[in-house]
């Protein structure tokens, strides 16, 4: 291999085929003259010879014009091999420079990777849950119809039939379905969905079949379709599965068939599927099940979702129209479609999307960062440079030179940080709250890879393109001529760090305001009074076979409370059929007696709960009025029921809700009577205004599954061994479900917040770790470069304490400037946190003042302990320091 | 054995223009020159074949160009021998060598049949 110099090379870049063609007429020229000369010196005349030659010589547009092909494919070749051999020479130059101050380098590539790393690994997530298509076939026409909205199974039928636009629209609803028999007791998700769910989806089953509009009657043989991993694990995946009975609380199901592995449903943690019960002959109006929350659709071919969503708002209110008292007309008018990934993803696109922007601002910062490295560096490395330009390399081959290096750190950086990002993932999406869709599709895949490449070269260009420029602006001259000290070049890169600094702090003042916000917001939401006692409070959720006899003695439940008493260390026994912040409630209409429904008129809702006598001492809700219920409110005795402190204003303002009289649901009489009123409690969410709410005794209102709340001195956690015994000893059939304290209950409903406080705030501290890294190499940088003017400054008397200030002033006043223009940015970019906030302004002056004050503090620090390095100068020392 | 295949010829000029280069840098007249004398005059080569073949062997790295400065104080395109090109000629040549020995072997026992020549 012919070696040539760099410039050569890049001359050969610069050539044109222009050149090349000038060549090649030049070496024809060459020879027809010289043959010319040749024949003349055998004695022929000039012009003739001339005239011969050219004879002889033939075509010679053809043979310049084969010449010149030839050198083109050459000029192609060689400048290929020129750029290869170029950048690996660079590279290899790079790698070398920076093994030679491995300080440098170690820093700049772990401030990259942190930068790096937190955006792949974020926008993993972004990629997953967002991103990636959902895994059904044509899921662009997959759509929710009429989010929001709660209707029975008729309605879904209704809104079907008296549509154009879908293919077909199905219902379902989410459920405990407690596994009973063979393979022991054992409670698992599942959904009642429409016939037709899995035919939207696309999906076929693996085994068997899924269900037809046949299985939705009552009084045929119960069907289940069982997912894949239900069926490997509590069935062995057993070929023949197709047929066995299974039993859910007892009642046998058949199963028809079995999905495939790679069907995921759309809560990956349903494991199995029923058809919706139809009783034959109901109509929306007499049809009571009023719990289909989520209905699917498939656009049909050719309908734009804007037609759809009109044809979907004509058929709601026609339905509201036949309907009155159980679809109101205004939420009709509201109906409309929504595409599926987005209903899917849900808020969590605004969380993601908040993630995304934090870190993307943490990138910034560490890009800004490393660029002041670099300029730092470029001080340092003038001489080198200087020697270069002297040895005549062009200034583009040592920007050329300078970016390949900054090239070689950002690729280090962001294999460093991809890998830092693949590691902690796992942890990151452990962290993330239960209820993010698409958890399981989230990994460092050839998209992720693909962002991290592209923002490793985005970032290597911005932290590297200023410090390059800037570096080649050196007069070789006095660079060489030994001494670095005051000159020109080092103040001007000072002052471009200063302009660096600032931006730098700038952005880190708009994560610290995110993050004190975020924070403050998680305060406030977790100093919320739910409305009982959290600690100490031990539940999970049983599952009680109904009787066997048909003499309407349900014993089961009784001796349930009785043994989980008198375990060792339980003080209180409750159970109730909807934990409060679980995902479990029910809302349902219902008529007071002096509160007659007007023609038309839609009945008030409220959330209805079926609870134990001993459940409202154990949760520590406090009784109002009246009373709670007793052993005495059994079946047979007077129907009975409590109701909230909301519901109580609400219906009777006067404080005279005992002994009112209330119809619920489609019943016939009002029968049941008020006896107490208790304090509200935020059932759906910490920061939901408590809602209003009935209570039933659980003897008179029988759910089969129902939440036990234990209460006790000690440690709640450790009492779920023993409370897992006591159930299985009463009936091994009873399943026991989410086993949890209510401590962790609560938790686990802010755990969205909790994800995004705790991601921005670490993301906040990052940023400002690396903001004070800056400032403080700034000042040092400053300190280093000014040594001498110090050591002057002293010899002439200045106070140490002076010098200091003027050192630390090289920090103080960028970071002042970034932190006033940081303070304006914010202002603006936290409005877009207002609606993730919990009673927190975007302005909250607390949270400004106290992210003012800190960063101020850490400002100042960061300035102080480099400029402490200015007094301890020897003013002797400091003038001959070079 | 040697084969002869279908660019036997043009192989030919390489190598000529190769054994001309193998004692130092020369231009394409004198390559032209020195081949004409060393084949004591009984080889003539066109020029539209010389000069294609010359940058066709500069492009695969056989040969090295420079300009510099002829005999006549004229800018002059030398050619020269890359560390490739000479190791090109040695195998080339003994190839060849062997090969014209094979054919006037064969020439001399019996007639060449065409179709036996894998082309």
């Amino acid at each position: 291999m012919r070696r040539r110099s760099a410039w050569d090379g890049l001359r050969r870049l610069l050539r044109g085929d222009a050149d090349v063609a000038r060549e090649i007429d030049a070496e024809l020229d060459f020879h027809v003259e010289g043959r010319v000369e040749e024949l003349v010196a055998e004695g022929w005349d000039e012009a003739e010879a001339r005239r011969e030659v050219l004879r002889r010589f033939g075509d010679r547009e053809g043979i310049e014009a084969e010449c010149r092909g030839i050198a083109a494919g050459r000029e192609r070749a060689e400048r290929r091999e020129e750029v290869i051999m170029g950048m690996v020479r660079n590279v290899r130059l790079a790698l070398r420079s920076l093994a030679r101050s491995p300080g440098f380098a170690l820093v700049s590539i772990v401030t990259l990777a942190l930068g790096i790393g937190a955006n792949a690994a974020i926008f993993s997530f972004v990629d997953g849950v967002m991103l990636r298509p959902l895994p059904y076939a044509e899921p662009s026409e997959l759509v929710t119809v009429w989010p929001g909205m709660v209707t029975n199974t008729r309605a879904t039928e209704w809104l079907q039939q008296d549509t154009r636009s879908f293919t077909a629209i199905a219902g379902a609803s989410t459920g405990d379905f407690p596994l009973t028999g063979e393979g022991g007791a054992e409670q698992v998700r599942g959904a009642r969905v429409s016939p037709a769910w899995f035919d939207v989806l696309g999906a076929r089953p693996l085994l068997g079949r899924t269900f037809v509009a046949e299985d939705q009657d009552p009084d045929r043989s119960r069907v289940v379709v069982l997912g894949h991993a239900l069926w490997r694990e509590r069935y062995g995946a057993d070929p023949a599965v197709v047929g066995r009975t299974v039993r859910i609380l007892s009642t046998p199901y058949t199963v028809i068939g079995v999905m495939p592995a790679d069907f995921r449903p759309l809560d990956a943690r349903t494991r199995l599927w029923v058809p919706q019960d139809v009783e034959p002959g109901t109509t929306v109006g007499t049809d009571e099940s009023w719990w289909v929350s989520t209905r699917i659709a498939r656009l049909a071919p050719g309908v734009a979702p804007d037609a759809a969503a009109r044809d979907l708002r004509a058929a709601a209110a026609r339905l509201a129209e036949e309907f009155p008292t159980d679809v109101d007309s205004r939420t009709a008018a509201g109906a409309t479609i929504v595409t599926l990934r987005d209903a899917l993803v849900g808020d969590f696109g605004r969380t993601l999307g908040i993630l995304l922007g934090a870190v993307g601002l943490v990138l910034l910062v560490a890009c800004a960062n490393v660029a002041n490295l670099l300029l730092a560096r470029a001080g340092a490395r003038r001489r080198e440079v200087a020697v270069r330009t002297a040895l005549g390399a062009g200034r583009g081959q040592i920007v050329a030179q300078l970016l390949t290096e900054s090239l070689v750190l950002g690729a280090l950086g962001g294999v460093t940080g991809t890998v830092a990002a693949w590691a902690t993932l796992g942890t990151l999406a452990s962290l993330a709250p239960v209820r993010l869709p698409r958890v399981d599709e989230v990994h460092i895949n050839p998209t992720v890879l693909l962002f991290a490449v592209g923002i490793s070269l985005l970032s290597s260009l911005l932290f590297g393109l200023l410090p390059a420029w800037r570096a080649t602006r050196v007069d070789p001259g006095p660079a060489l001529g030994g001494s670095t000290r005051g000159t020109a070049g080092a103040a001007g890169s000072g002052r471009t760090m200063s302009v660096i600094i600032a931006t730098e702090v700038c952005l880190s003042v708009v994560l610290a305001v995110a993050s004190g916000l975020l924070v403050n917001s998680l305060l406030e939401l977790r100093a919320v009074d739910p409305g009982f006692r959290s600690e100490g409070v031990l539940t999970f959720q049983v599952a009680v076979p109904p009787p066997e006899g048909d003499d309407g003695a349900d014993p089961a439940f009784h001796l349930l409370w009785d043994r989980l008493a008198a375990t060792p260390g339980v003080r209180s026994v409750g159970a109730i059929q909807a934990l409060p912040l679980t995902e479990v409630n029910n809302r349902y209409p219902f008529w007071a007696e002096d509160n007659e429904p007007v023609a038309g008129a839609r009945a008030p809702t409220a959330n209805i709960r079926a609870a134990t006598p001993g459940y409202l001492a154990t949760l520590g809700i406090p009784l109002l009025e009246g009373r709670w219920f007793t052993d005495a409110d059994r079946r047979d005795a007077p129907p009975v029921m409590s109701v909230n402190r909301a519901l109580a204003e609400r219906l009777w303002p006067g404080g005279d809700a005992l002994g009112k009289r209330v119809r619920l649901l489609s019943g016939e009489s009002f029968e049941w009577t008020v006896v107490g009123v208790v304090g509200d409690v935020r059932q759906t969410g910490l920061a939901r205004d408590p809602a209003p709410e009935i209570y039933l005794p659980h003897d008179q209102w029988t759910f089969r599954t129902m939440f036990v709340v234990l209460r006790t001195d000690g440690d709640p956690a450790s009492l779920a061994p023993a409370a897992r015994r006591a159930v299985e000893a009463v009936d091994p059939d009873i399943t026991v479900a989410r086993v949890a304290t209510m401590s962790d209950v609560v938790a686990e409903s802010i755990a969205s917040d909790r994800f995004l406080t705790a991601l921005v705030g670490a993301f906040g501290l990052l940023a400002l770790g690396l903001g004070a890294m800056g400032v403080y190499g700034v000042v040092a940088h400053a300190v280093a470069r000014r040594t001498p003017e110090f050591g002057v400054r002293m010899a002439l008397g200045s106070s140490r304490r002076r010098i200091v200030g003027r050192a630390m002033a090289e920090g103080l006043a960028p970071a002042g400037v970034g932190v006033l223009a940081g303070l304006l940015v914010a202002w603006a970019a936290t409005r877009l946190l207002a609606s993730v906030l919990y009673e927190v302004e975007p302005t909250d002056p607390l949270t400004w003042l106290s992210v003012i004050g800190g960063l101020a503090a850490v400002a100042a620090l960061a300035c102080w302990l480099p400029a402490r390095r200015a007094t301890r100068l020897d003013p002797s020392e400091a003038l001959r320091a070079d | 054995m040697p084969r002869i295949t279908s660019d036997t010829l043009y192989g030919t000029l390489n190598l000529l223009i190769l054994r001309a280069l193998a004692d130092g840098a020369l231009h394409g007249l004198a390559i032209q020159r020195s081949l004409h004398a060393a084949s004591e005059a009984t080889l003539s080569i066109d020029e539209g074949a010389l000069y294609p073949a010359l940058h066709r062997l500069e492009r695969d790295g056989l040969l090295d160009a420079e300009w510099g400065t002829s005999e006549n104080n004229r800018r002059a395109k030398f050619y020269r021998l890359t560390a490739d090109g000479r190791h090109h000629l040695e195998r080339e040549t003994d190839k060849w060598v062997t090969h014209v020995r094979a054919v006037s072997r064969a020439l001399r026992v019996a007639a060449v049949v065409e179709g036996d020549l894998p082309a």
